[in-house]
């Protein structure tokens, strides 16, 4: 009698353990499109899922210590959120030939219940295990290039737009809507349809500056990326001419009229609600950065990019912002640079790769400090795509990679290169005319579904952003 | 004697031109451009150079090893011209005295030859460990200089086929930079090993503490604590694969005190600092006790230093171990044996 009576005290102490065992941690997945996003989740992902047994997380504390039991994928908490397609990308990572997986393009959501030992005595006492539910929270950085709209009304918006266009490439390619905005009767009555046409020449603009200039710092960010908003009419506005935008309105129902109302109703429902609803409950941070792609696109993108990037991390400087301040209070309180690809250049340029990075994120970096988030920088590979080794170069014994280039996907060729040192800082305006470098894409490798994929610094960047979790 | 007075000069308005009496009235230095092939760049300041920590006893004097090093060749001139009148007077005796003294001559060789090579091999060590330390810092540097240097750590240290180091083996892939690899290496293979050379360390201090504690003779406690200092040594090395002689393990005791000694006193009292005021509080409810756990706590700040001193790679600031932790085990211990 006396003895049941204790051990269901002992089970209820136990569950009453692990209730507070369990732990939640929301971990954001950002950057900006072509970063590598989708690649880093799904090889996070399959690192986790996979990499209990004979894993290759060596950095990562827990792993080395044989202490991470496992995980699984559980059903993630906010229904409405659209499921990251883990199942998707290692498809195509497993089909023949291997591609990479497809980017996403708006919010999605994964959750993983992670299983450990505990490392403290008490709890090692209380119950053998411990429970870490994760949830990977992927969501594009072009979205947080829109804070600045917060502080701005139409009129403003439509002068930093002009401002923006004093660049001659953009200017020519804005040619074609600023024709159009220019033809529309701003105070007759509404014409839907018009509006819409215009919007859309706008976003192919906003598209072109993209992919031809290699632009990054694109606004507003929802129109590139519009996720479960394409072709709603939030986003069927457009810049005007500044002195045209800050006449007076006076027919309610005019075309300036309801540009207008769509710019405040996006400033409001689309840029404030992401704040509220997602940003709010993020634990920690990866923003990743691919520096190689816009030193090889030229000056004007590299700078775009660091303007771009640095934009996105004033989203983190709650303190200065006041609008921030006034959404939401902040949880974020470790956050990671990440450089990506670092599989494209040969291991001692890691370090060069880091220090770049480290000088393009400075500005944004020491904003954050000061807001008391731990930060650090590394460069990583989520899904190692090449091969390190040594190659005879007229005598001379260089580093280099050995991988399939995209350019070879039919023909299945292997390439070994040395594909160009990276500049340790900012490069200057004499680097690009020198153009000893390329870095080229290279196809993934042949995923197996027993084992982890190949991968360079995953496990630290895990130790960083989740090691002190598993205490 | 005195320097004679300078009289009064007046200076016409000429000579005052010449030599400026005001800094304000100097002409100021005008721009200058130079050609940059004579460029010297001032030396940065460099590091203040940490004090030397070898302890250098006073040298004697060269006449006493002279005269020592003259008795010798006497003495074994001697040796050799009484042993030849020897074998023509009585041979026998003249052989079994020749062999007596081969076979000591014999034996010293190879204590000697022994102890040398044992003696190299600390000294190996103690140069791996600076190694060790240059290449947890690289980033940059090619990495397989990183990974022969681990691979031949493990033959040294007599690892090459355990366990922790085919998982190191395992662990590592090419894009692992120098400092990845060895940190790797430290926490993977070395950790084990420090954990036995904890365990050791809190044998060896806990002793000391209960010994000290209930030993009635000062002379007698420093007798305890010398002897269990140095066979605590010996076992800290022997777990990181030192094999210790004479001769080295004179050298490693001296290189671990000198460390001791002149180790920051900073680092002193924030190791054992608190938890010696808190033996001064114990030493409120029994003297005894409070010694004896004092001495096990220096015992064991030894212990740590021989660790680190015997450690192919220097610790990084998460896996250093601390004195602190060592105390519970210690007051428990005394508390057991003294209530017992």
């Amino acid at each position: 009698m006396n003895l049941s009576r204790l051990s269901s005290i002992k089970t209820k102490a136990d569950d009453l353990a692990k209730l507070t065992m369990d732990k939640q941690l929301r971990l954001a997945v950002t950057g900006l499109s072509g970063a590598g996003k989708t690649a880093f989740i799904t090889s996070l992902v399959n690192q986790l899922l996979l990499g209990a047994e004979n894993h290759q997380l060596p950095l990562w504390q827990l792993a080395r210590e044989h202490r991470f039991l496992g995980s699984k994928r559980t059903p993630q908490p906010h229904l409405h959120l659209a499921s990251f397609d883990y199942q998707g990308g290692m498809d195509a990572l497993q089909s023949q030939p291997p591609r990479w997986p497809s980017p996403t393009h708006g919010v999605s959501e994964i959750r993983l219940k992670l299983r450990y030992k505990p490392q403290s005595l008490v709890w090692r006492k209380l119950n053998h295990t411990a429970t870490l539910n994760l949830d990977i929270v992927d969501y594009p950085g072009e979205w947080l290039l829109d804070l600045p709209l917060l502080n701005m009304n139409y009129a403003q918006w439509c002068e930093h737009i002009a401002l923006s266009l004093k660049d001659s490439r953009k200017a020519q390619l804005a040619e074609q809507w600023q024709a159009m905005a220019q033809a529309l009767a701003l105070n007759d009555n509404a014409d839907e349809s018009q509006l819409a046409d215009i919007a859309q020449h706008y976003t192919d603009y906003l598209h072109q500056c993209k992919a031809e200039l290699g632009m990054h710092h694109i606004q507003p960010g929802r129109f590139v990326l519009p996720g479960e908003l394409a072709g709603a009419p939030v986003l069927a506005f457009f810049p005007i001419s500044p002195e045209l935008a800050n006449a007076k309105v006076t027919n309610k129902n005019s075309n300036l009229a309801l540009l207008i109302k769509r710019f405040e109703y996006y400033k409001e429902h689309v840029v404030k609600q992401f704040y509220q609803q997602h940003f709010v409950k993020f634990d920690r941070q990866i923003v990743l950065v691919d520096c190689l792609s816009p030193l090889n696109s030229g000056h004007d993108s590299f700078c775009d990019m660091q303007l771009a990037v640095n934009q996105i991390l004033h989203s983190f400087n709650y303190g200065q912002s006041g609008v921030l301040r006034r959404l939401f209070s902040p949880k974020i309180d470790k956050l990671l640079f990440a450089a990506t690809k670092a599989d494209h250049v040969t291991p001692e340029q890691h370090q060069h790769l880091v220090n770049l990075l480290g000088e393009v994120v400075a500005e944004g970096k020491r904003h954050v400090k000061f807001e008391g988030i731990n930060t650090e920088i590394m460069a990583l590979a989520s899904i190692k795509a090449t091969q390190t080794g040594k190659a005879q170069l007229n005598g001379n014994t260089i580093n280099a990679i050995k991988g399939i280039l995209q350019n070879d996907v039919d023909s299945q060729q292997l390439t070994t290169l040395f594909p160009g040192e990276v500049p340790a800082s900012l490069p200057k305006h004499t680097f690009w005319q020198q153009q000893g470098f390329e870095f080229s894409p290279f196809q993934p490798p042949q995923a197996n579904p027993y084992q982890a994929l190949p991968h360079i610094r995953i496990d630290q960047a895990i130790e960083f952003l989740l090691g002190d979790k598993f205490k | 004697m005195n320097p004679p007075i300078k009289q009064r000069q007046v200076l016409n308005a000429e000579q005052d031109t010449n030599t400026p009496l005001n800094q304000e009235d100097a002409p100021l230095a005008s721009k200058q451009v130079i050609d940059d092939t004579d460029w010297q760049q001032d030396p940065e300041i460099a590091d203040l150079e940490p004090l030397d920590i070898e302890l250098t006893p006073q040298k004697t004097s060269p006449w006493l090893k002279y005269g020592f090093g003259a008795a010798v060749v006497i003495a074994i001139g001697e040796l050799a011209l009484s042993l030849a009148e020897l074998w023509q007077s009585s041979p026998t005796r003249a052989a079994i005295y020749s062999v007596v003294l081969a076979s000591i001559v014999g034996g010293l060789l190879t204590i000697a030859v022994r102890e040398l090579a044992k003696l190299r091999r600390l000294k190996k060590f103690q140069k791996e460990h600076q190694l060790g330390e240059h290449y947890l810092e690289q980033a940059t540097s090619d990495s397989s200089k990183a990974r022969t240097y681990c691979e031949n750590l493990a033959k040294l240290q007599g690892l090459s086929d355990s366990q922790e180091y085919l998982t190191w083996k395992n662990w590592l892939n090419d894009s692992h930079s120098s400092s990845e690899i060895v940190s790797l290496y430290s926490d993977t293979v070395l950790t084990p090993l420090d954990n036995r050379a904890k365990q050791a360390i809190s044998k060896w201090s806990g002793e000391a503490a209960v010994l000290v504690a209930i030993s009635p003779l000062a002379l007698v406690d420093m007798l305890i604590i010398f002897w269990r200092n140095i066979k605590m040594i010996e076992s800290v090395a022997q777990i990181y694969g030192i094999e210790l002689g004479y001769l080295s393990r004179i050298r490693l005791i001296k290189s671990v005190f000198a460390n001791m000694i002149y180790a920051a006193a900073s680092e002193v009292i924030t190791d054992v600092g608190s938890d010696l005021l808190g033996a001064e509080l114990t030493a409120k409810l029994s003297g005894k006790a409070a010694q004896g756990i004092g001495a096990g706590l220096l015992t064991a700040r030894l212990g740590f230093k021989t660790m680190e001193q015997c450690r192919p790679v220097p610790w990084t600031l998460n896996n250093k171990p601390k004195t602190k932790q060592l105390k519970s085990i210690l007051i428990e211990r005394v508390k057991q044996k003294l209530s017992a």
